[in-house]
């Protein structure tokens, strides 16, 4: 079913499909395909994500062109599909995952936290596992209970995983490959909201954008605002509120979860000495804490105004009709930037 | 407690729809799918064959509406049940005050025919959490999470039993849900404790784009009871009078004392997964095509016809009655005013905690702030 590699593109891809704009849905997709065309090792598992081509389309058209053998349709259990994808990738088979709403991720959290992610260390590294899970994550798009969850604190609070959180269609593409060519479990979390948000030029020979680098979305001197996957846009306006309001904020998207890019954040937070952090997960344990105390911990003399932080609240997240309210939005950041800089 | 010791042997009318090793189970079925009696008829007087009817017309006519109303954004989503309307009047009608049901998205008819008012539960397809009581009508908040309920109806059937109260707990799962661990250790523990429950398997065919045949290596789903000790029953489910003898007598059963029963209803997913899914991407026309003609709703419209219970006459005056009910609930469900986000904040914790207290009163301040 697959084509012969030489007469397509290096990585999969046509050339007339690269020249042209392309959504992160696409872009995800793009990656997955030259994955599966160049490694034969690569095999995607999960729910729907064959003849329906995932419930976002991520995995559209890849059963067509790689078969059953390397895109499976897996039964309806999200245990066993990390379960069995870490046995998979035991036996040196890249098994890529997707869990179809991050909300599911319950209900295997005990194969991915408790088994594949420690694999490693209950062997003295002599056992790893290469294994990839994708969750579509997050709100904002009215999708019913279970359907809008940020689980990032579950993955990053487990010591093994690494977590990746793009934001535009080539992070997306550059973290994917990264997280595909790791030698151990990354979790990729796909905000929901930008899938289709935007899209943009993605280069088929750009280099994978590597795991644990934060990048400054928007350079500025007086308050160092940190967001990560659907909340750096929120971020964004919020900056551009406040550069109206003639006050300059840096914006970090984090793009990595864990291990934090400590560099970054700590050298725009020594130029800035303010601080706001911005997730939509719910403020309590939230990784807003762990961002906050890690640069007070290391930039403490560098501060001039106490850190805020912007997120949800803690409550279960909300109903549609009401998930608006819940979300932090961009009056909500310009506010807390206007906040650290009169404090 | 004592133990239940396996499956009982089944009543005589039951034993060739009952899973047994190396025998091929025939669901148990009354009407074939012109409507003609090939099986033994439940003791149901004209009034209640017409109400069962009633119900599986009106289950048709809101699938009918609700996606109209979805397409024009006042739903956020709408599962439809369409072909599946014997399934779950059957096991509405078999089911007895105080009894508890816990289902997925896909059975609202069930929903409704316990009690649950139509326009309670058209706030959650709107975008709003579940606002009727669940102790008012045992018509439990629709599981999103796939077979997370099975346990609850399992836990709900033992916490009966341990309290000596006479009802039963129904799980109401899909084919898909089958494929889930919790839904096995749901069935172990019922067997297990004798749980007075009920785990009612509507397979439609399909799991989103995942056929049957792609869910289970076994023949039946109602089989998987075997291994756990239970009985197990195939009903063919486009059939509401095969359907409510057979969730009749699990649930006596289940009553009883004597342990939990898997039935497996025969169906078929007529309609798109939801209404944000393109079945046409997978679901084979020809087949669609072939349980059209099993449409449980034209099968039983035919029985009654022929016991001169029914005419072209009568099924308009229904039709334009049910869109009366059906248009009433929909205008009070939005007539209905959105609460408010302290709602949220009060139902989260029975006190909520300083902090959210505190993210309320800041956000108080700023709305005042906005609107002066
Ligand atoms: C744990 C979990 N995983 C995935 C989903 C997404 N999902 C919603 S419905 C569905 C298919 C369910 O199929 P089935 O149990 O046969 O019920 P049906 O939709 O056919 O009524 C899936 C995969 C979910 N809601 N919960
Ligand atoms: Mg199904």
């Amino acid at each position: 079913m697959t084509a012969p590699a030489a007469t397509r593109a290096p990585n999969g891809a046509t050339d007339a499909a690269s020249a042209s704009p392309i959504t992160m849905a696409q872009a995800l997709n793009r990656v997955l395909a030259e994955a599966l065309a160049s490694d034969p090792k690569v095999v995607l598992v999960g729910e729907d994500i064959g003849h329906a081509g995932g419930v976002f389309r991520v995995t559209d058209g890849l059963l067509a062109r790689f078969g059953a053998a390397r895109v499976l349709d897996t039964p309806l259990a999200e245990s066993a599909i990390i379960g069995a994808a870490f046995g998979m990738a035991l036996t040196g088979l890249r098994p890529i995952a997707e869990i179809q709403f991050m909300g599911f991720l319950y209900k295997a959290i005990g194969q991915l936290a408790a088994q594949a992610a420690q694999v490693r260390a209950r062997t003295w590294g002599q056992v790893n596992a290469p294994l990839v899970v994708r969750c579509p994550y997050g709100g904002g798009v009215r999708t019913p209970e279970h359907h809008a969850d940020s689980l990032e604190v579950l993955l990053a609070h487990s010591p093994g995983l690494k977590v990746v959180c793009p934001s535009t269609p080539a992070d997306a593409a550059g973290l994917l490959r990264s997280a595909i060519n790791d030698p151990d479990p990354v979790v990729v979390m796909e905000p929901i909201r930008l899938y289709r948000a935007g899209r943009e030029l993605v280069a088929d020979d750009a280099p994978p954008v590597p795991i644990g680098s934060a990048r400054v979305r928007r350079t500025g001197s007086d308050v160092t605002v940190i967001a990560w996957g659907a909340m750096v846009p929120v971020a964004l306006a919020g900056a551009e509120t406040a550069a109206a309001m003639g006050i300059d904020a840096e914006v970090i998207d984090l793009r990595t979860l864990a291990p934090l890019d400590a560099e970054t954040t700590g050298a725009s937070l020594e130029k800035t000495g303010r601080l706001v952090v911005v997730h939509e997960a719910p403020l309590t344990g939230g990784l807003g804490g762990d961002v906050v105390a890690d640069l007070v911990e290391r930039c403490f003399w560098a501060l001039r105004a106490p850190p805020r932080r912007v997120t949800g609240c803690d409550v279960v997240y909300p109903p549609q009709l009401l998930e608006d309210i819940y979300l932090p939005d961009a009056p909500r950041v310009a506010q807390a930037i206007r906040a650290v800089m009169e404090d | 407690m004592p133990l239940p010791h396996g499956p009982d042997p089944v009543p005589e009318k039951f034993a060739a729809c009952s899973v047994r090793l190396g025998a091929d189970p025939e669901p148990f079925r009354v009407l074939d799918p012109d409507g003609h009696v090939v099986g033994p008829l439940p003791e149901l007087d004209d009034a209640t064959l017409l109400a069962l009817y009633r119900w599986m017309a009106f289950g048709r006519a809101l699938d009918g509406r609700a996606l109209a109303i979805q397409r024009q954004g006042r739903l956020t989503v709408w599962a439809p049940a369409t072909g599946q309307e014997a399934a779950l009047a059957g096991m509405g009608l078999a089911m007895e005050s105080g009894d508890w049901v816990f289902t997925a998205y896909r059975e609202p008819l069930l929903l409704l025919m316990r009690g649950l008012a139509l326009e309670d539960l058209l706030q959650y397809f709107r975008g709003l959490y579940w606002v009727a009581n669940p102790y008012d009508t045992g018509a439990w908040p629709i599981q999103i999470v796939i077979a997370d309920q099975t346990l609850h109806a399992v836990g709900a059937g033992l916490g009966f039993r341990l309290q000596g109260q006479p009802h039963v707990a129904v799980a109401s799962v899909g084919d898909g849900a089958t494929s889930q661990g919790d839904f096995y250790e749901a069935i172990n523990f019922g067997g297990v404790f004798g749980a007075q429950a009920l785990i009612y398997i509507q397979n439609n065919g399909w799991a989103i784009s995942t056929p049957r045949a792609r869910q289970s290596a076994s023949q039946t789903l109602a089989q998987k009871a075997l291994a756990f000790g239970l009985p197990g029953l195939l009903v063919d489910g486009n059939d509401p009078l095969a359907v409510y003898q057979v969730a009749r007598h699990a649930l006596d059963r289940a009553r009883a004392g004597e342990g939990p029963i898997i039935v497996e209803a025969l169906t078929y997913r007529l309609g798109a997964h939801t209404t944000a899914d393109d079945p046409t991407r997978y679901q084979p026309p020809d087949e669609i095509a072939a349980w059209r003609g099993r449409d449980p709703i034209i099968r039983f419209r035919r029985f009654l016809e022929r016991r001169g219970l029914w005419d072209a006459g009568r099924e308009a005056v229904l039709q334009a009655e049910v869109l009366v009910e059906i248009d009433g609930a929909i205008a009070r469900a939005e007539a209905r005013p959105t609460p408010s986000f302290d709602r949220v904040i009060e139902s989260t914790w029975a006190i909520p905690p300083p902090r959210l207290r505190a993210y309320q009163a800041a956000r108080h301040a700023i709305d005042r702030e906005e609107t002066p």
